[in-house]
């Protein structure tokens, strides 16, 4: 099998899952779902490996991929995988389990609930609406992913550019899915903000044909191949394609102060949704800023596109660094973290020296994982403690040996500790800032930094070493109004609830949270409307968190361990070459 | 007038393609006014149209059969689909949207002519660039009003406060895009403009959706009511 | 046989005074058939005239002189109008130097300033509101025909209603030049508000509360009334024959001073003029009358044209 194929397995595999998780139940749903990820992760990595010497793999003139490619092909399907097993413990563990047994577990738990409902119709249509949430949470998982591989390993700009705004929406449907009040307010604010940074982008695009297509003819003009080497463009041109490039996919990437949309769509998402944004979608974004600032740094030089990167690399950070301080909800503290990332990864990019841009790619990748399994810490806790907000959880270490310690792990990852993989790669920015004399912004950079290490690590501190308050209302206690109405209506609880809002009989809209605080404890009260909420909730009130969502943290958390201590040389020689791409030193 | 002097008496054919290209942005002024869903979307319909005859009229004057494709397709998707889409997604098409601009009208409309005007200014290099690049260019005389249009479809979306205004802001955004694509982006790969229209219409679904689940949560398109995430 | 240069001028002068009255006459009677009704005799506003001019002057207590030297004065600024723009010939006679197409917007706005202190001189509160409205929509009326002409003035770099009419008729295409056609649309819709028509005011109503123009002849009476209601057919007349002569259709006009041109010329004029008319009292009868407050949006929307026909004529695509 060529390399070629790859890359069209790359793309393929997805659909087909995407395919299946429509059509079949949601035994299939998962298992397609599960095996497209680990794939797609395959093939990403032989894809990663037969590019890491420099070079372009390519499959006719649709699709191609460089060393550049290779990195963020890497973190988007890594996270495609950890998500996909992930989700299977998110969306009610007992069930997805018990499907992949049998089906005898979904008929046991009909039985249950209908027994003890006493309606079984009403049972049965609440299994109907779950399933609904369940086929569009995976068919949208698959298309969301499919589309970000994708937009990597497509050759034509304006392709790239279609591919990124078909994950915006798609993104948007993801996280409207739970059917919040704050979930459609996110997806909303999400589509629209995003929507008008692409369309800006969409002008960088046609603004870089103009300039190109004199020099490479009109059918090259915006082939990545082509346009990675090209010289002698317009210098006004490029320089306007590029400040648009950066607005637009900039908005989509969540560098200040375009990223307001970003901390509300992370935190109101469903969980995997959150890890697949913040890992995977904000690198893809930069993905295409960096194809840009290729082009720029060939016809305009070094200065004006490190300059535009750093100052809004450098904004990014600052805001993010304030906000991480004064965070009370876990999932945005997160967000807020990825800004903070991306505006690391931004000033590294915009140092603009070898060294500094391998350390940035290195970032991309473990930010991906550290991320990922940050977002996956926090879903399970959301599930453990039914809130998302950062003082009401506490004692996290004890409620959650496995899943408290991963997530402790993740946040030591993001603050760049010594031993995970974003320590080197911070290292390795600020070394390139030293040597390319920016020392301004190097002290910034740390300053920042520290500033919003302090605020991720005292609020990490707080929820998983501080201990348990026996009072408290720190864990879902039976009954405990102070929970229903903590991050507002069913906030924490929506996962299987999502769309029985509008379809629910009986007690139409009254407020979810009544049902969560009388459902708690498992049973299912009579004449409650809103029994679907209940499902994660067996989940975590009886059976505690299950493997489906340790493995996935365990495997981030390992792979920051390692590519910390001692990466494989076969990434780092990725990592360097890529690093050369974008300096425009390429051997040809 | 030193900007003006590149002028070389514009051909019948090219005020046309210039003046549909007004007409695009005197439509684009008129949606910040549009009071009911019905007129934004009629109003969308009838820019589409416009952007449908420029890309003929740029058609036939460069000869060039990619343009026709890219005519119909724009007529179809946009002036057809997209706007039933929407339409039957919402299905409450005399929504009254008068309270949605978060100014009054005169302001919104002088606001709206001066980002018009940085436009105009911002495009005007550009211009210069295309002509003297490539001889007579019908079509890229008319970047300037292609800048116009993206600005002042973001100032709708930023002034009007309501789902149907921003999307169709939104779309009136990428129409505006189009035009430039049309003006200056001369033989583009046709693949380009067909992957542009089907994200088009995915889009069309996706904000058809959101904005219907936007109006079941909250019974009003407006959104003034979505200010519970900050921080 | 041809005539003096001076004797055309004088022809203009009274082809506008003597022609207005038939004009808004067969445009009465065109509305009421759009409507439905029989309608006016088409000679109707002769009629009224003569029979005003036969009448007394009645002056309201407490009025000064203004009252009556309004109406005189806004006469006379619209008998020297017509000698400033090109009514009947396509190049400029000896007095159209005598003032451009500013000092022309000038005494038409003197004109409307001497009829709205006569009105504001009578005290009655009608005439006053209708004064006092007219002056403030007048002033962001004002903007918009400044914007005409600056864009006028430098797409034919001058200021000569005569050379912008001679460049139209030079090249079909410059009749497409999208700031022309944006100039030519904003004046249309000045010319609507400033005929007081529909969506701006009701001209034939007889509701006060909604009048503009109307309202500022309320006091008047006998020959100042007959030149009041003569002075603004005149100022339809002048406000057509700029649309038409300048913007729209400069074709027609008498290039030679010969007594047949300059015929033919009148008779082209009044038929353009005539359908010009009838295009408007369409408009009229289409749309509604604005609330007053909204007044602003609508001419905030002109001005916005005026302004968009000056930006793409400056950055060149145009």
């Amino acid at each position: 099998m060529s390399a070629g194929t790859w890359l069209i397995g790359i793309v393929v595999v997805p659909a087909v899952a995407t395919v299946l998780s429509y059509l079949f139940t949601s035994v299939v749903r998962r298992v397609a779902t599960v095996v497209s990820g680990l794939a797609t992760l395959a093939l990403s990595v032989m894809v990663a490996v037969r590019v890491a010497g420099g070079g372009r793999v390519v499959a006719g003139t649709l699709f191609g991929a460089d060393s550049l490619s290779g990195i963020f092909l890497l973190v988007t399907a890594f996270l495609y995988a950890a998500t996909a097993i992930f989700s299977i413990g998110y969306l009610g563990g007992s069930r997805g389990m018990g499907e992949l047994i049998g089906r005898v577990g979904q008929v046991v738990r009909q039985g249950a609930s209908a027994g003890k409902d006493g309606d079984s119709e009403e049972a049965s249509q609440q299994w109907a609406v779950s399933d609904r949430f369940d086929k569009r949470f995976f068919t949208g998982i698959n298309i969301f992913c499919g589309a970000m591989s994708a937009a990597l390993i497509l050759s034509n700009l304006s392709l790239v550019w279609v591919a990124i705004e078909i994950t915006t929406v798609v993104s948007a449907l993801l996280v409207s899915l739970e059917d919040t009040d704050g979930a459609s307010e996110a997806a909303w604010k999400y589509v629209i903000i995003a929507s008008m940074g692409l369309g800006l982008s969409l002008l960088g695009v046609f603004v870089l044909y103009v300039a190109a297509a004199p020099v490479l003819g009109s059918s090259h003009a915006l082939q990545i191949g082509y346009l990675a080497h090209v010289h002698g463009l317009a210098r006004g041109t490029v320089e306007l394609a590029f400040v648009l490039a950066v607005i637009g996919f900039g908005t989509k990437m969540g560098l200040a102060p375009m990223h307001t949309w970003l901390p509300d769509a992370h935190s109101e998402a469903p969980t995997p949704v959150s890890a697949l944004l913040s890992g995977s979608l904000l690198a893809v974004s930069f993905y295409a800023i960096l194809r840009f600032e290729q082009v720029t740094v060939l016809n305009v030089g070094n200065v004006f596109p490190h300059d535009v990167l750093l100052a809004f690399g450098v904004l990014s950070l600052l805001i993010a660094a304030l906000f991480l301080l004064v965070q009370r909800d876990m999932k945005r503290m997160f967000a807020y973290s990825s800004v903070e990332h991306m505006g690391i990864i931004a000033i590294g990019a915009g140092f603009g020296v070898p060294i500094a841009l391998a350390g940035v790619m290195l970032h991309v990748v473990s930010h991906g994982l550290a991320k990922g399994t940050a977002f996956f810490g926090a879903g399970s806790f959301k599930i453990k403690f039914g809130t998302k907000d950062i003082s009401r959880i506490s004692g996290g270490l004890t409620a959650l040996p496995w899943s408290g310690s991963l997530l402790l792990a993740a946040v030591a990852a993001l603050s760049a500790l010594p031993p995970f993989a974003l320590f080197r790669s911070e290292f390795m920015i600020v070394d390139g800032g030293l040597s390319a004399g920016q020392d301004l912004g190097v002290v910034v950079l740390l300053v920042l930094v520290t500033v919003a290490f302090a605020g991720l690590s005292w609020n990490t501190v707080k929820i998983i070493l501080s201990p348990d308050r026996p009072n408290g209302p720190s864990m879902l206690a039976p009954g405990s109004p102070a929970i229903s109405g903590s991050s507002g209506p069913s906030g924490g609880l929506g996962t299987g609830g999502g769309l029985d809002a509008g379809a629910s009989q009986g007690g139409g809209h009254d407020s979810p949270g009544t049902a969560v605080s009388a459902s708690v404890d498992g049973t299912i009260p009579p004449g409650s409307s809103d029994n679907s909420v209940i499902m994660p909730l067996e989940v975590a009130g009886s059976q505690g968190l299950c493997a489906w969502m340790v493995v996935p943290m365990l495997a981030g958390v390992v792979g920051l361990v390692l590519l910390g201590l001692h990466p494989p040389a076969d990434f780092m020689r990725l990592v360097d070459s890529a690093a050369r791409e974008l300096t425009g030193r390429v051997a040809r | 007038m030193a900007v003006a002097t590149v002028v070389s008496s514009p051909s019948a054919f090219t005020s046309i393609v210039t003046l549909f290209g007004v007409g695009v942005l005197v439509t684009e002024f008129l949606m910040l006014r549009a009071h009911l869903l019905r007129s934004q979307v009629r109003l969308y319909m009838v820019q589409s149209s416009l952007v449908a005859a420029v890309a003929l009229a740029t058609g036939i004057e460069q000869g060039n059969s990619g343009l026709y494709a890219v005519s119909a397709l724009s007529f179809i998707i946009k002036v057809v689909i997209v706007p039933m889409v929407i339409l039957r997604l919402m299905r409450v098409d005399s929504a009254d949207l008068s309270q949605s601009a978060i100014m009054k009208l005169p302001s919104m409309l002088y606001i709206a002519l001066v980002t018009a005007a940085c436009g105009f200014f911002i495009g005007v290099p550009f211009r210069t660039a295309s002509v003297i690049g490539r001889g007579t260019a019908t079509a890229g005389n008319a970047v300037p009003i292609d800048i116009a249009i993206v600005l002042v479809a973001f100032t709708l979306i930023v002034l009007r406060r309501d789902v149907i205004s921003q999307v169709a802001g939104f779309f009136s955004l990428e129409n505006g895009i189009t035009l430039f694509s049309i003006s200056v982006a001369r033989n583009m790969p046709f693949i380009t403009d067909v992957a542009t229209f089907f994200d088009l219409l995915v889009a069309a679904v996706v904000f058809g959706l959101l904005m219907r689940l936007h109006h079941m949560k909250t019974r009003t398109l407006s959104t003034h009511v979505l200010d519970r995430l900050k921080g | 046989m041809s005539l003096s240069t001076y004797v055309v001028q004088l022809i203009q002068v009274l082809t506008v005074l003597l022609l207005a009255p038939l004009l808004s006459g067969a445009i009465a009677r065109f509305e009421a058939r759009l409507q439905g009704r029989r309608g006016p005799r088409v000679l109707q506003p002769y009629y009224d005239f003569w029979k005003l001019f036969a009448k007394e002057t009645l002056r309201p207590n407490g009025s000064s002189t203004l009252f009556i030297a309004g109406p005189v004065v806004a006469f006379c600024c619209y008998l020297i109008v017509p000698m400033l723009i090109p009514v009947l010939t396509s190049f400029p006679l000896p007095l159209g130097y005598m003032g451009d197409i500013l000092g022309g917007g000038f005494i038409l706005g003197l004109g409307s300033f001497a009829v709205a202190l006569s009105a504001a001189d009578t005290q009655s509160p009608y005439a006053q509101l209708g004064s006092s409205r007219a002056m403030s929509f007048g002033a962001l009326g004002e903007p918009i025909v400044l914007f005409v002409v600056f864009s006028v003035g430098v797409i034919t770099r001058t200021d000569l209603p005569y050379a912008m009419a001679a460049t139209i008729r030079s090249s079909g295409s410059a009749m497409l030049a999208p700031a022309h056609v944006l100039a030519a649309i904003a004046f249309f819709l000045v010319v609507l508000s400033e005929t007081g028509r529909i969506p701006v005011e009701t001209h034939s109503g007889t509701l006060e509360l909604g009048m503009i123009d109307e309202a500022r002849a309320f006091e008047h009476s006998g020959p100042a009334m007959a030149l009041l209601t003569w002075g603004s057919a005149m100022k339809q007349m002048i406000l057509y024959t700029i649309l038409i002569n300048v913007f729209v259709a400069p074709w027609g006009l008498a290039s030679s001073t010969s007594a047949m041109a300059v015929l033919l010329a009148v008779l082209s004029l009044l038929g353009k003029a005539l359908v010009l008319g009838c295009v408007f009292a369409v408009v009229d009868d289409s749309f509604a009358k604005l609330r007053l407050f909204k007044i602003t949006e609508y001419l905030a929307g002109s001005f916005l044209i005026a302004v968009l026909a000056l930006l793409v004529y400056l950055v060149g695509v145009g």
